[in-house]
């Protein structure tokens, strides 16, 4: 009877340790253009690549063949940035069909787009904003990321944003706001830890904390960027996320919280913007990744 | 509070400078006059006057950047075009 017992521990055992190793972390880029060289010199050491969707939504035949042949040379995940999906307003149509015949052509893995709002009745703001945190503006991004779940066929990650101002006439805090879209849309969160991290600093806040009252066990992928200090009128500074900065130590130090926390694999992507150092140096802003993500899991 | 109206307001306020001037000089009638209600013009009355002024700073450099990149291709992207379609 102890021997079938030990039998059957072993056997969950195997079985736990197959499927941690099936479903591992990944550690990947984001895609651009001035970094194209060193990615594709340097493929064995990116698991997945995050390209831009906007960039390809009128894109050329050959633009779209390239982006394919990438795609079957490593993983990719499409971002969308101007859908605008956390709003009362409804969402274009135009952009989730763009989205979705992209998502076939290329045949990318998973999509992405931003918890923001970005227009409004015809004004473009030209950026990612963060709409009054409401349960009405939670509600219209339930429904916004509804209809683009039908539109494109698939769920997507739905990312926190940086925000330089506090979002005014907001009743929820950004915890409690992004958990009730996540649940309320049953879809992954993208977790991006500068902009967590941005956000608490700028309004007094523990990014340690701020992490632990968010849906960690939705969290699919994660964002690294960098920022930097910019100065307030009146005096004061602010932290703005940026991407031509390194990631700073802090934000590592959440990841390390994070996969401490969250058992699911995590897909992080390291993003780069600008100001684009050596791919020498961008390959180590992975590898810190991967360091912060080992020290978790083995805390 | 969060309305289609407030949104477009929020919209107007990032990127119109003589409306966010004439709003950080009377919120809450500027509010009003603008058709929100007199709860949604209570709320932007109490509203982060920094971060509006550093956020349209942010958004108005961002639209910039993007004017002046365009949308033809960079070298950097054409470049690389060629070498994965060689690849196909």
């Amino acid at each position: 009877m102890a021997a079938a017992a030990a039998v059957a521990v072993a056997v969950v055992a195997a079985a736990v340790a197959v499927s941690q190793e099936t479903a591992r972390d990944r550690v990947g880029l984001g895609w651009r253009g001035e970094l194209a060289a060193g990615i594709l010199s340097n493929l064995a050491q990116i698991d997945v690549l995050e390209v831009i969707a906007d960039d390809y939504y009128r894109a050329s035949r050959a633009g779209i063949a390239a982006l394919s042949s990438l795609a079957r040379q490593v993983p990719v995940s499409l971002h969308g940035v101007g859908m605008g999906l956390a709003s009362t307003i409804p969402a274009d149509p135009r952009r989730l069909h763009a989205m979705a015949r992209l998502m076939r052509q290329v045949q990318a893995e998973s999509w992405s787009e931003h918890l923001s709002f970005v227009r409004a009745s015809g004004v473009e703001i030209g950026h990612l904003a963060a709409p009054p945190r409401t349960p009405l503006s939670a509600a219209g991004a339930i429904a916004n990321i509804a209809l683009a779940t039908r539109i494109v066929g698939s769920a997507p990650l739905m990312e926190n944003i940086a925000t330089l101002v506090a979002p005014p006439a907001s009743t929820l805090d950004e915890a409690e706001w992004l958990t009730q879209i996540i649940h309320g849309a049953h879809v992954p969160l993208l977790l991006d830890l500068h902009n967590l991290y941005a956000n608490a600093v700028n309004f007094g806040e523990a990014p340690e904390q701020l992490l632990l009252r968010l849906p960690l066990d939705r969290v699919g992928a994660v964002h690294l960027s960098g920022g930097h200090w910019i100065a307030a009128p009146g005096g004061g500074q602010r932290l703005l996320d940026d991407h031509l900065h390194d990631v700073p130590p802090a934000v590592f130090a959440l990841l390390t919280q994070l996969a401490r926390l969250a058992p699911q694999p995590l897909t992080v992507i390291v993003e780069r913007d600008g100001n684009y150092p050596s791919f020498e140096h961008v390959l180590g802003q992975l590898e810190l990744a991967r360091a912060a993500l080992r020290e978790g899991r083995s805390a | 509070m969060s309305s289609p109206a407030l949104e477009t307001y929020l919209a107007r306020l990032y990127t119109d400078d003589a409306l966010r001037a004439a709003f950080l000089l009377d919120p809450r009638a500027q509010a009003l006059q603008h058709g929100l209600s007199p709860q949604e013009a209570e709320a932007m009355a109490a509203m982060d006057r920094v971060g509006l002024q550093m956020a349209a700073a942010s958004y108005r450099a961002k639209r910039a950047g993007r004017a002046g990149h365009g949308s033809q291709p960079k070298p950097a992207q054409r470049w690389w075009r060629r070498l994965l379609a060689a690849w196909t």
